[in-house]
């Protein structure tokens, strides 16, 4: 295995060494970010959630990419989650926020069908995760927690969210209705306690991959799957989903399914969601549910949120959701039902 | 009878015209770019970043008017078949995603054309109205106006 990632590293050296390298120029670099800012109230008569209410400034990420030659590029996505505070001569509040690079990493233009890409990237699974943070791209003021995020109701996350490695990716579009777009990556996976963007805690490396269909014009279909070994312990974790995106305005509907098996212990989620495309309001529905683990009775979590967005501009989203959690008593983090109402600014540049 | 005939003169006058009034803009490419025809999917291609190559090596750019030119409206719904504000959002998604970067925009038919004269792998649309020989019009399933 080493050595053969020793021989495609030294593949992309020889391939881009022999393109032609011109002088770097400012006005080819490539600047876009977003920007949300979030209120949240758990209105529900108990303890779960922000029973406060908040404000809270989710999101203000910068994405750069440079072309290198007209083969290769360079891409960064760095991101201030919570306006971090980092201070110089006080102590910072506890929680006070995350600085993240949310991807760096190098892509060579193989030919119009692939493309290679090497560094680190929010890693390629299921509708969702390459816009995890991304809230302008989509209605819904949160992505789907049972699959997206199930530490935070009760589950463990199915896949990393971030791999560090290397991806083929690339489009097939015969002349016919019919496309198809592919991902396979192979990466250091998921470490118990180290930046995996700087060390592999075991021998192992992870491999994943994501193949969407486009069968006729509007409607995706496809698949997702992540195996490798977690941390130390060397825990054998393996993921798979399918996905089905219909857009046609104005309906645009999303359906996912993703079972996780980690350390013998099965988790399932899945969600439909709807939404329906006026010229700026889209009113939209989700249902969502996890079960962190199938053997286990009384441990689910699932969400019924519905809201309504409006749209300034295509890059402008106003949202203000309902959230409906049902609990159950053996779920770690929410052993019994609350509601929400969320409303956020979500803007794109 | 007469009325008739005024009628009907009328309503083939104002299809004639209707029909100059959308088929007015043609699609551009370098001088020097050797293609002369691509299908419509070929083109969706290109303005959704997903064909990144001519077959010359030269990499595509595609160029648009801005988002609130009728010409870049109609250039949209002729070839995509949705308003422009659904394109805009799907290339957010492409652009917050890190899959592709949007097509340049110039503010008028004349910066397209001179972009598309000095660029070899540029295309763009234009008014034909505006054409110039600086640029080549390419035709799409073998129509040269849309």
């Amino acid at each position: 295995m080493k050595r053969i990632l020793i021989f495609i590293f030294l593949l992309i050296s020889i391939s881009i060494t022999s393109s032609t390298v011109s002088a770097l120029q400012l006005e080819n670099l490539k600047l876009n970010g977003f920007f949300d800012l979030q209120y949240q109230w758990a209105y529900s008569n108990n303890s779960h959630g922000d029973t406060q209410g908040s404000f809270e400034q989710h999101h203000f990420n910068i994405l750069l990419e440079m072309p290198v030659n007209n083969r290769i590029s360079v891409k960064g996505h760095i991101e201030f989650e919570h306006s971090p505070k980092i201070c110089g001569d006080c102590t910072p509040p506890a929680g006070s926020g995350d600085v993240n690079i949310e991807w760096a990493y190098f892509e060579y233009l193989v030919n119009n069908n692939s493309r290679l890409r090497g560094g680190a990237m929010l890693t390629p699974f299921g509708l969702y995760n390459e816009i995890h943070d991304a809230t302008p791209t989509y209605v819904f003021t949160r992505i789907p927690w049972g699959i997206y995020r199930p530490d935070l109701v009760g589950g463990t996350a199915m896949f990393p969210k971030f791999s560090t490695g290397l991806a083929l990716l690339g489009e097939y579009f015969p002349e016919s209705d019919f496309d198809l777009n592919y991902t396979f990556y192979i990466a250091n996976g998921e470490n118990d306690t180290k930046n995996e963007a700087e060390l592999d805690e075991n021998n192992n490396k992870a491999v994943g991959g994501r193949i969407m269909m486009s069968p006729i014009y509007g409607l995706s279909v496809g698949g997702s799957f992540y195996n490798g070994e977690k941390g130390v312990s060397k825990a054998s974790h393996s993921t798979w989903a399918g996905s089905l995106e219909y857009l046609r305005p104005p309906f645009h509907i999303q359906a996912e399914y993703a079972s996780s098996n980690l350390s013998k212990v099965n988790e399932i989620s899945w969600y439909g969601e709807v939404s329906y495309l006026l010229k700026k309001a889209t009113p939209y529905i989700r249902y969502a549910k996890l079960d962190p683990d199938n053997k286990k009775p009384n441990d689910e979590w699932s969400a019924l949120i519905y809201g309504f967005a409006y749209k300034f501009q295509p890059n402008v989203i106003l949202k203000i959701e309902n959230r409906m959690n049902t609990g159950s008593s053996n779920n770690i983090v929410i052993p019994d039902n609350f509601n929400e109402a969320a409303a956020s600014i979500a803007i794109a540049f | 009878m007469l009325r008739f005939s005024v009628l009907i003169g009328s309503l083939c006058f104002s299809l004639l015209l209707s029909f100059n009034v959308m088929a007015q803009e043609v699609i551009i490419v370098n001088k020097h770019n050797p293609i002369t025809n691509m299908s419509t999917k070929e083109l969706k291609k290109i303005y959704n970043g997903n064909l990144k190559l001519w077959d010359t090596g030269h990499t595509i750019i595609p160029v648009t008017l801005k988002d609130s030119d009728p010409g870049t409206a109609r250039f949209i719904k002729t070839f995509f078949g949705v308003d422009i504000e659904v394109w805009l959002g799907l290339w957010i998604q492409k652009i917050l995603a890190g899959y592709a970067a949007p097509p340049i925009q110039e503010k008028d038919c004349a910066s397209v054309i001179s972009f598309v004269s000095s660029e070899a792998g540029a295309i763009g649309f234009v008014k034909k109205e505006n054409l110039t020989s600086a640029v080549k019009v390419v035709t799409v399933d073998g129509k040269t106006e849309f």
